[in-house]
């Protein structure tokens, strides 16, 4: 069984390179179409063992979370009109440090991955259910209060000039006037999407998938594609210029950020990191950079660990959802399971990380980065329109008209969560029904 | 203290009051979010309004930031003066009108990096102020592309009666200096100015990230000019007395919602007291701010953090000390214990260990230059 455990893995991680390495593309929609195999296979008779598709499932979010930092540095070069949007790593593909920053967010991930599995996963089953019962009856407050931290933090961008008065203020709050613009109308399609889900009954746990693809991976491609910047020639470094004080500081930051958003509902690592980068207000890009790595593996490994946590079995994020449906955990050995195929898939996907950003770099200097994305966007157009029709080809151009007007003013992207946050947080208060009449929508 | 140091602190308050808690567990969370929005409201209203009202006898500004210029701005209007090319900013440039002869806008050559124009303006916004009426000087940054700045510092030496300028690194929205973005050769613009000056801030101010630095000078009963690092900030925003209005206010709908925002009102105006820079305590009947105690920088990261995670452990323990019978039973230092004072301890221990074996000394970001 051990032979099997280790073969399920490894061939899980292997499979999220490939997958991790196409910009655009999310994990949890693999793992749909990989349920829906299951499901189809046990209608044919054929039951697949747990022991095969947990590892599996476990290596493929694993082998994503840590693998998927590649496109995001490589593959998201940004010209001079990202002015203010720009982040850390893709300053240093503009540098020709593509490599370094690559790895350095993969460093992050290896902290976040050791904090998992030998800090958090012993302390987990004493700690977490007592959490649990104290704060379960006010999640849908500190949703509220999350929502409202998102909105008025974002900081006018503009107003820096000119004389006082009301010109220079409508200046400033153009950026802040779409953010908010930006996180109603998200809100509005997430109301129309829970209230009357276009998408068909069979594929309703992908309900929310277009408007996501929409929303964040498609105006990603595009831009990608019709940017103008040229990548300069990457440089290999053998050496990272960090130290273990640095790591000890991303660490922290990652892990609070990453663990609040796996541990409450509809908080996502994007919150997570934003509330923590606030927090431990970390100037360091380095410490931003690591602590990034880090969040970003707590969020969706953290997330599924948690499902197996004894005494909390706590569904959070989509793969801890569609992995409900195929098999609930009862024992600790499940526990330990779990982590044992976290530790296994994490140290194979860091091993494998150096040679496949190197990988990326040759592909990059032979093909343009641009087409890269062309390809993207019709696999993961492709994708869409295989799972949800016509239907969720128009909910994917919805979403990408709202996903675009960040992208156009200068505002956070954050803000189209509200497409989950606002529904969710109306339904928890129990004022989502009256709204959604109120719409029109009952 | 940071903004989300303000924010969780009014979340804070509002899960000391009872009937927060109640309506929380009945579905309504008005009582946090008001704690909340209460609790970062008094920056909200300096950053976010009241900054972009606050008029300027004399504004510093680069003269090449030609792609976003604001509307309003002179090279908008067609102000003869104002639309200038890099080869043809004067020392003193921009446009006409301002106190005593000098321009109101000054326009310097941000490729160039003089800084004669801008210790010139700073050093005749000081002696404009010994005329009896109060001077108003805003500092802009200089942004080089996206997410670079350059960085620049004005010292204001009462003791030499002069005003220095000189030009530093591009820093990152971090404030983070690039390498090798040190100008050279890097010349000092000075400016003598003649007035006794009474310092309430730091004597050195670093220009670089976002909107720049606004100065209030007055001249006071004994002859001295005051200066006012950020004169819009922390004024009338900051008082408990618009604290104690808006509660007032609140309190038609119910009294329980004027605690709330009075409570994270105050704790806001107590944090800031904290700092170097003060707040105006009792606005209208106080015309000046108070000052800090001194005990931390707003920006520092240590206390910030240990703010937040202390506001996140009360706001547990309150939310547990509510429920009537609860399954876990713990104490409140036993909870301290092992959420606060452990990992906190180990923190401290791995850090001190990790620095140790690299060396000794932690890695500082500062900026190692001084004009």
């Amino acid at each position: 069984m051990v032979l099997t455990v280790i073969a399920a893995v490894f061939t899980g991680t292997i499979l999220s390179c490939f997958l991790a390495i196409l910009p655009g593309l999310h994990i949890y929609n693999v793992m749909g179409l990989i349920a829906m195999l299951i499901y189809w296979l046990q209608g044919m008779g054929i039951a697949a063992a747990p022991e095969i598709y947990l590892p599996f499932m476990i290596g493929l979010v694993v082998g994503w979370s840590v693998l998927n930092t590649i496109p995001s540095v490589l593959l998201g070069a940004p010209d001079e009109s990202a002015i203010f949007t720009v982040l850390p790593g893709q300053k240093y593909l503009m540098t020709g440090r593509g490599y370094e920053g690559v790895m350095m967010i993969g460093a992050g991930s290896l902290v976040g991955l050791f904090m998992l599995v030998f800090i958090i996963g012993p302390f987990a089953p004493k700690f977490l259910p007592i959490v649990r019962v104290v704060l379960n009856p006010h999640m849908h407050w500190i949703l509220w209060v999350i929502i409202t931290f998102i909105l008025i933090t974002e900081w006018p961008k503009g107003g820096t000039r000119g004389p006082a008065g009301w010109r220079k203020f409508a200046d400033a709050w153009s950026t802040l006037s779409a953010g908010l613009f930006t996180f109603f109308i998200s809100g509005l399609l997430g109301f129309l999407l829970l209230y009357r889900a276009p998408v068909s009954i069979e594929n309703a746990f992908q309900n929310i998938m277009p408007a996501f693809v929409g929303l964040f991976a498609i105006p990603w491609c595009l831009l990608n594609a019709v940017s103008g910047a040229k990548v300069p020639e990457q440089r290999v470094r053998d050496t990272l210029n960090i130290n273990g004080d640095l790591l000890l500081r991303s660490g922290i930051a990652g892990g609070i950020g990453g663990g609040f958003a796996a541990f409450f509902p509809v908080v996502t690592g994007g919150i997570g990191g934003l509330l923590a980068g606030h927090a431990t207000a970390q100037r360091d890009e380095r410490v931003f950079m690591m602590s990034q790595g880090v969040s970003k593996v707590v969020y969706y490994v953290g997330a599924l660990m948690l499902f197996f946590v004894p005494g909390l079995y706590l569904t959070r994020g989509g793969g801890a959802w569609i992995l409900k449906g195929l098999y609930t955990p009862r024992t600790i050995g499940d526990y330990y399971l779990a982590l044992g195929c976290i530790a296994l898939a994490g140290s194979i996907s860091f091993l494998l990380m150096s040679p496949l950003t190197k990988w990326t770099l040759k592909l990059m200097k032979k093909v343009d980065y641009r087409l890269i994305s062309v390809f993207a966007l019709f696999i993961i157009t492709a994708l869409v329109f295989s799972i949800t029709g016509w239907v969720g080809l128009f909910i994917m151009s919805v979403g990408t008209g709202i996903g675009l007007i960040p992208v156009l003013f200068g505002s956070r992207r954050l803000n189209c969560l509200g497409v989950l946050l606002l529904p969710i947080a109306c339904n928890m208060s129990g004022i989502g029904e009256p709204i959604a009449a109120f719409l029109g929508l009952l | 203290m940071k903004g989300i140091a303000h924010f969780i602190s009014g979340v804070t308050v509002a899960s000391f009051c009872p009937w927060a808690i109640s309506a929380a567990q009945e579905g309504n969370p008005a009582y946090f979010i008001l704690g909340a929005v209460a609790g970062i409201l008094p920056d909200t209203i300096d950053f976010k309004f009241y900054r972009f009202f606050y008029s300027h006898d004399f504004r510093v500004e680069p003269a090449a930031q030609k792609p976003t210029p604001p509307f309003g701005h002179p090279s908008q209007e067609g102000i003869p003066g104002s639309e200038m090319l890099n080869s043809e900013v004067p020392s003193k440039g921009g446009v006409a009108g301002g106190r005593g002869g000098f321009p109101d806008v000054v326009l310097f050559d941000p490729i160039k990096l003089d800084p004669q124009p801008v210790a010139d303006a700073v050093a005749t916004a000081v002696s404009a102020a010994l005329d009896g009426k109060s001077t108003t000087l805003k500092l802009s940054t200089i942004q080089m592309g996206a997410d670079n700045w350059r960085q620049y510092r004005v010292k204001i030496d009462p003791e030499a009666g002069e005003v220095r300028v000189q030009f530093g690194p591009v820093v990152s929205t971090g404030q983070v200096p690039q390498p090798d973005t040190m100008p050279d050769p890097r010349p000092v613009g000075l400016a003598k100015f003649s007035a006794p000056i009474l310092q309430s801030y730091e004597p050195i101010y670093t220009v670089d990230i976002f909107d720049g630095p606004s100065f209030k000078f007055t001249k006071n009963e004994a002859g001295q000019v005051e200066i006012d690092f950020l004169p819009w900030h922390r004024n009338w925003s900051h008082s408990l007395t618009v604290g104690l209005l808006l509660a007032g206010i609140a309190s038609f709908w119910t009294w329980h919602a004027g605690v709330v925002i009075f409570g994270a009102y105050v704790i806001h105006v107590i944090e800031d007291q904290m700092g170097h820079m003060g707040s105006n305590l009792f606005f209208p009947f106080s015309k000046k701010r108070a000052p800090g105690l001194k005990m931390m920088h707003s920006g520092d990261a240590f206390p910030n953090f240990t703010g937040v995670w202390l506001c996140c452990l009360l706001i547990f323990w309150n939310v547990y000390a509510a429920i009537p019978n609860p399954l876990y039973q713990f104490t409140f230092v036993r909870f301290m214990m092992y959420a606060l004072v452990i990992p906190f301890a180990a923190f401290g221990a791995v850090r001190w260990l990790l620095i140790r074996a690299d060396g000794g000394e932690p890695e500082s970001l500062s900026t190692s230059w001084d004009v």
